[in-house]
């Protein structure tokens, strides 16, 4: 029954913090997520785990955020969050219905001294971009257009001929993927096998 | 051997496919299998204001692939020319 298995969204997204009070206070009370479950456990299982507090915001749908605060411990150097891009790909991106309702986030943020950092119209989803007590990076979205099913086989077209891309140059000694140019030139190459070569 | 944009038939993108209807040079092929081909003999150019294409569109303007040359893509145009 392979085929009818299927997720059914997100039960909770889960990361450390040491700001135990600021923390509480952005989620619960700056952005309004009703704080809904915490275990508050003594430090049990592998690795001399610590006691720590583990705690849920609801954030719609069904769907919570949750945090980790872990007794007695300090930050370790490589949890400590680097506003960087890449650091940032680790991200909480939520959902809301329309663009009315965004910019009522971005008034309600705002209102409550929270910089707003951006607001970009993306293909699929328009956004703005905000970060929590840890530095976290946290986005608030809404669907600009539904998925098509072009967008299901581009994605596909663009993967396969990234991948097949990095792959040969992997085999040539070329090492990986540097510019985008070579994926937008090996899927033109693709399409072009596909449609036929210009007249 | 001509210079080649392919352009997801998608609402994002239309405005290359806009702006190529009006270009001296280009010719435009409606979609076949979900993608716009935009073709020129020798060069093709493209600038962001003319287009009107916000910053995160521009940058993912040619992700439809293309053949030919990436010579120039700043902030402001692209130029694509033949393969040597």
């Amino acid at each position: 029954m392979a085929e009818s298995l299927r997720l059914n969204g997100v039960h909770h997204t889960a990361r450390p913090t040491w700001k135990l009070k600021e923390t509480v206070e952005f989620y619960r009370d700056t952005m309004g997520l009703p704080l809904i479950h915490c275990v508050s456990a003594r430090g049990w299982g592998a690795d001399n785990h610590p006691d720590f507090l583990h705690f849920f915001f609801d954030s719609g749908n069904a769907s919570t955020i949750a945090f980790f605060y872990y007794l007695g411990t300090s930050q370790p150097e490589h949890l400590i969050h680097h506003p960087r891009y890449d650091s940032d790909a680790t991200h909480t991106a939520w959902r809301v219905e329309s663009r009315a309702e965004l910019l009522a986030w971005r008034d309600r943020l705002e209102g409550r001294g929270v910089p707003i950092m951006y607001q970009i119209e993306h293909e699929i989803v328009e956004s703005i971009y905000f970060r929590d007590p840890n530095g976290y990076f946290i986005e608030i979205g809404t669907q600009v257009r539904p998925i098509l099913p072009l967008d299901i086989a581009d994605a596909e077209l663009t993967m396969r001929a990234a991948i097949e891309e990095e792959q040969r140059r992997l085999s040539a000694g070329l090492g990986r993927l540097q510019h985008v140019e070579a994926i937008y030139q090996a899927k033109g190459a693709a399409l072009e096998a596909l449609l036929g070569a210009a007249p | 051997m001509s210079v080649t944009i392919f352009v997801a038939d998608l609402a994002e993108f239309s405005p290359l496919v806009e702006a190529a209807r009006g270009m001296a040079g280009v010719t435009l092929a409606p979609p076949r299998h979900g993608y716009w081909r935009i073709q020129a003999a020798g060069t093709l150019a493209l600038q962001r204001k003319a287009l009107g294409l916000r910053v995160a569109l521009w940058n993912s303007a040619l992700s439809g692939g293309i053949r030919g040359r990436l010579v120039e893509y700043t902030n402001d145009r692209i130029i694509l020319e033949n393969e040597p």
